[in-house]
């Protein structure tokens, strides 16, 4: 395989006009199953991200350093802000 | 109208639209110019984030596989990018494993407290309950040690009582070596479970609250 069609082919595959279709529905898909894991965790919320879970944040911070997207980092360390994460 | 009037307005058109014509031909280079960097940073980013996934998934002994993932590590925990397939390859997991911990309590009584094994559970709990896998998984992991004073104290907050506090929780990891069966042409078999300690773990009064 040459440069050229190695380039004409990523060139295709990721930039030639395609029906939206399949990926509306992947993405509505991939949606569902975030809202539904969240949803089957809801019972065993606080004993997975509350106050007195499993796990401390601070081992957690400790255990995974560095910066990182985390919603706990900012909403206040209390049960009930946890749970305004979930919402 | 006449030929004059017609130049006449002709020249009005171009005075008028000559600073327009000239605006929009920069518009066009720069949209051209934007269009082409917007190309561009796409293209790097899929090819990045490729060569990135490949090297973070990728079950290969070579040198250069720790070195890209070192690079990539710290953009990969914070975008939560990063997946370990380690389970199924390259050498795929060889044990049965659950935890149990051993409560003593202030009176001096005893209790055996078994971790949620999920294999154990109906498909409905199973659904609602994947994490305590996950989690154990965790647990039992020499690079994670960390976890387990959490998990103790989190074992004698579940199981204590006002008048009849957890003092320690011995946390033990039951092991069952997934052996080849004698003669069995490929067929394994679980073998006898062996208690690994993990921890002992004197609690605190301010762990209970």
């Amino acid at each position: 395989m040459s440069l050229r069609s190695l380039l004409r082919a990523w060139e295709e595959f990721f930039f030639a006009k395609q029906s939206p279709v399949p990926v509306a529905l992947f993405r509505i898909v991939y949606g569902t199953l975030v809202t539904v894991t969240l949803g089957l965790l809801r019972t065993d919320w606080l004993t997975w991200y509350g106050v007195r879970a499993w796990v401390s944040l601070q081992t957690a911070l400790k255990l995974e350093p560095g910066d990182r997207l985390n919603l706990f980092s900012v909403i206040p360390q209390s049960d009930e802000g946890s749970f305004a994460g979930l919402r | 109208m006449t030929a004059q009037k017609f130049a006449d307005d002709e020249l009005d058109f171009v005075e008028r639209d000559a600073p327009i014509r000239i605006d929009r031909g920069v518009i066009a280079r720069i949209a051209l110019m934007s269009q082409r960097a917007k190309c561009i940073a796409i293209n790097v980013f899929l090819a990045f984030h490729i060569l990135a996934a490949t090297c973070w998934c990728m079950p290969i002994d070579s040198p250069l596989i720790p070195l890209c993932k070192n690079l990539v590590r710290p953009y990969f925990l914070w975008a939560g990018l990063f997946q370990s397939w380690d389970m199924f390859a390259p050498i795929p997991k060889g044990t049965n494993t659950y935890i149990e911990a051993t409560l003593i309590y202030r009176d001096g009584s005893r209790k055996i407290w078994t971790y949620p094994r999920v294999e154990q559970m109906s498909l409905t709990e199973r659904i609602f309950k994947e994490r305590y896998r996950k989690f154990a998984e965790h647990l039992q992991r020499d690079e994670l040690d960390e976890l387990l004073p959490d998990a103790a104290r989190h074992i004698a907050r579940l199981n204590s009582s006002s008048d009849n506090p957890v003092k320690t929780v011995i946390l033990v990891q039951k092991v069952s070596f997934i052996v080849p069966y004698p003669h069995g042409h490929g067929a394994y078999v679980p073998g006898p479970l062996q208690p690994h300690i993990l921890l002992g773990y004197g609690v605190q009064p301010e762990d209970l609250k």
